[in-house]
């Protein structure tokens, strides 16, 4: 127990925090993608009281999609828009099949049909794979945009494709916060998120603006997914892995479940706290591996409730 | 239909309410255990024997989860974990020179304390906070014994065999078996196969033991106070603890039992499969578990066998039998149609991909799976001619939230 502590007495921290920036910085990045995932998990949470765990797996899917348009020759900008365009349609496509018809059901059978949806696309991703190409989906990559060599800023050199990712994800979670918070169509699906029976009451059409949050949550994990898959290789257990989907699950509760906010700012904590253990030298490889697990423990002995928790215990 | 004259209160709460459960529950025992004798006498092979050692233990295991996931409504990714937790327990206490009976029951004791640790913290946060830290917890097991140096680190290791030829069950099953077979007693090679097979039989009725032990478990949870308490957690936590339940004990009350349920499938597994690797703790194992349950039907006993026999039926025997005859077919001369097929039912997975469309189609069509199915056709015979699919017509209603914390 000792000996796995060593490695932080013995570190050269001067040099690690000369560092820090810079890990900050591809902490962000990562830490965004998370977000990003995150996100979309939440928001499903919230506007339509599904847990959904093939959020990870929608995410593989539009990876795999852009794999496909790259093979087909698109430049990396319109295999971006593409598979944001078609996994968000399959995201829709999710909700009028599926989940429309399980409205009324117990909520355990709606978790169940994520889990098995999220299933049934990564082996369905394998065999795909096998059928085009005979074998089973490697480690994986999608080229990323030539945007030049590392820049400096403030003595802080940065990956050019880092400030690409950290910008587009804040402007789409800032759009998002806005678009929820300011929109007529925004509050209207808090409002169906708070009751859905009073919101129907109201007039809104509750069936509609659930397919909406589907196709948004779809597109937001598939926005993720291409930047996860320029940045870094990626198989098809990418969804539930601990580089990918789960560390978006792990700061989705981090963040009090529930809690848009709190997913975003859990899931940027993470990415930092993962990159800042992974970048000590002689850290056990159980630890530095396992940093969502140990500051997931950390959150729940500390403050139960998540970080950013909001919501009340239901009253009668 | 049967029409019962209660003589006394117990007649309510009776494990076995009237002659026809007897009947009923003697049969299927019987069943079970004349069929390795079946197999002997008609000289099945080993791996038709193994793939029913593994339906029962994929019974053990999914009943265990049954009581997490179908009375207790809480959901865990990473069952797997305590199915491997289970078999490298066993062999490590093994391994320090702990008896193997005792060892035998440690392991489930001490696995399922741990499950009820791992769950009690957890649990102080919001929902399905369970699902995913049991799925981290699972990852972090994976690379643990992946580190595990003792225990054969990445590569695993072997088991030895689960009954040797000093056991008491080798001196009832070789007159039977030498009955049944053209076994050779004085024939060196014939003793060495004949103590091999028994092995594997040893194995199968240890764990058809183990698995009537736990439905009977089950079967008592459902009637008792403790299991009234989980299924109460189940239908609303909100109610369950206006009654004054307290819900993070119950909820790792049940996870620690289904952990120790798990270990204990873990542990014939390991047998049956002759070895144990990091690898077999894997997502696929714990989803699959979870499916299981699901294709059964949440919240019933028989579900988590129905749904073992159907997964095993499915992956492992009906996938690489047409498999088999659809090569054999293009190698008489099947043409192009013979030999796409044989190719498409040899892609790895794919039995996996059909249970897992088999349960999308369940969920939607008889959410109670397929004892809901069971239950329906008795109703049919039972109310012959007048069965009325109304019967068992399900309420819906609109989600209310039911966010505690």
């Amino acid at each position: 127990m000792l000996e796995a502590l060593t490695p932080f007495l013995t570190q050269d921290w001067i040099a690690v925090f000369n560092d820090l920036p810079q890990i900050i910085v591809a902490g962000l990045a990562t830490g965004f993608q998370y977000a990003l995932i995150a996100f979309g998990f939440v928001l499903i949470y919230r506007a339509t009281e599904t847990v959904n765990f093939a959020q990870g797996d929608i995410m593989m899917l539009a990876m795999f999609v852009g794999l496909g348009l790259q093979a087909l020759g698109a430049p990396w900008y319109f295999v971006m828009i593409g598979a944001i365009i078609l996994v968000g349609l399959f995201g829709a496509g999710l909700d009028l099949l599926v989940f429309r018809h399980m409205a009324g059901q117990s909520p355990l059978a709606t978790v169940i049909i994520t889990i098995a949806i999220g299933f049934v696309l990564r082996l369905g991703v394998d065999a795909v794979t096998y059928f085009m190409q005979g074998k089973f989906p490697q480690e994986e990559s999608l080229s990323p945009p030539d945007l030049g060599d590392q820049i400096s800023i403030l003595g802080v050199s940065i990956d050019p494709f880092d400030i690409l990712l950290i910008a587009g994800a804040l402007i789409v979670v800032i759009g998002l916060f806005f678009f929820l918070s300011r929109t007529r169509m925004g509050i209207a699906i808090q409002a169906s998120s708070q009751n859905q029976l009073a919101a129907y009451y109201q007039g809104i059409n509750v069936r509609s603006l659930n397919t909406l949050v589907w196709t948004l949550a779809a597109a937001i994990s598939a926005f993720a997914g291409i930047l996860f898959a320029m940045s870094k290789t990626f198989t098809s257990s990418v969804g539930l892995s601990l580089t990918g989907g789960i560390m978006a699950y792990a700061a989705a509760v981090i963040g009090g479940l529930g809690s848009l906010q709190g997913a975003v700012l859990a899931a940027l904590m993470l990415g930092v706290v993962d990159n800042f253990v992974k970048t000590l030298s002689g850290v056990h490889p159980l630890i530095s591996a396992n940093a969502g697990l140990i500051f997931l423990l950390i959150v729940i002995i500390v403050k139960p409730s998540g970080l950013f928790s909001q919501t009340q215990a239901k009253k009668v | 239909m049967k029409f019962l004259f209660k003589q006394s209160y117990d007649d309510d709460i009776k494990l076995l309410k009237h002659s026809g459960y007897i009947r009923a529950s003697a049969f299927f025992f019987l069943l079970a255990a004349l069929l390795p004798i079946y197999f002997m006498w008609a000289g099945v092979d080993a791996t038709t024997l193994k793939h029913v050692i593994h339906i029962l233990i994929l019974s053990i295991c999914a009943s265990g989860l049954m009581i997490l996931t179908g009375f207790t409504g809480q959901v865990s990714l990473g069952h797997g974990a305590f199915f491997a937790l289970g078999a490298y327990g066993m062999h490590f206490l093994l391994k320090m020179g702990v008896p193997w009976h005792f060892s035998f029951f440690l392991t489930p004791l001490i696995i399922g304390l741990f499950g009820y640790i791992i769950a009690r913290p957890t649990l102080r946060m919001s929902g399905v906070t369970l699902a995913i830290t049991t799925l981290l917890f699972m990852l972090f097991i994976e690379q643990a014994f992946k580190q595990w140096g003792v225990m054969g680190g990445g590569n695993g290791f072997k088991t030895p065999k689960f009954s040797d030829k000093e056991s008491w069950f080798f001196f009832v099953f070789q007159p039977i078996a030498a009955a049944l077979t053209d076994h050779d007693p004085e024939n060196r090679r014939d003793v060495l196969l004949l103590a091999r097979s028994a092995s594997k039989y040893a194995l199968y009725y240890g764990a058809l033991l183990t698995l009537v032990f736990v439905i009977w478990i089950m079967n008592n949870l459902v009637r008792s106070r403790l299991g009234r308490t989980l299924i109460a957690i189940r239908d609303s936590e909100v109610s369950a603890r206006s009654m004054g339940v307290h819900l993070n004990h119950y909820k790792s009350l049940s996870m620690g039992l289904s952990a120790a349920i798990g270990a204990l499938a873990g542990i014939f597994n390991s047998y049956n499969d002759g070895f144990v690797s990091p690898e077999s703790v894997n997502f696929i194992t714990s989803i699959v578990l979870l499916l299981i349950v699901v294709v059964g039907g949440l919240g019933s006993i028989h579900g988590a066998i129905f749904g073992a026999i159907t997964y095993v039926f499915l992956r492992e025997i009906l996938f690489p039998e047409l498999a088999d005859f659809f090569q054999a077919w293009a190698n008489n001369g099947g043409g192009q149609v013979a030999e796409s097929l044989a190719w498409f039912f040899n892609i790895g997975g794919l039995g996996d991909i059909f249970f897992a469309a088999l349960v999308l189609l369940i969920l939607f069509y008889e959410p109670l799976g397929l004892y809901a199915r069971w239950k329906k056709t008795e109703a049919f015979f039972q109310t012959f001619p007048f069965y009325r699919a109304g019967t068992f017509k399900r309420q819906r209603s609109y989600n209310k939230t039911e966010r505690l914390k």
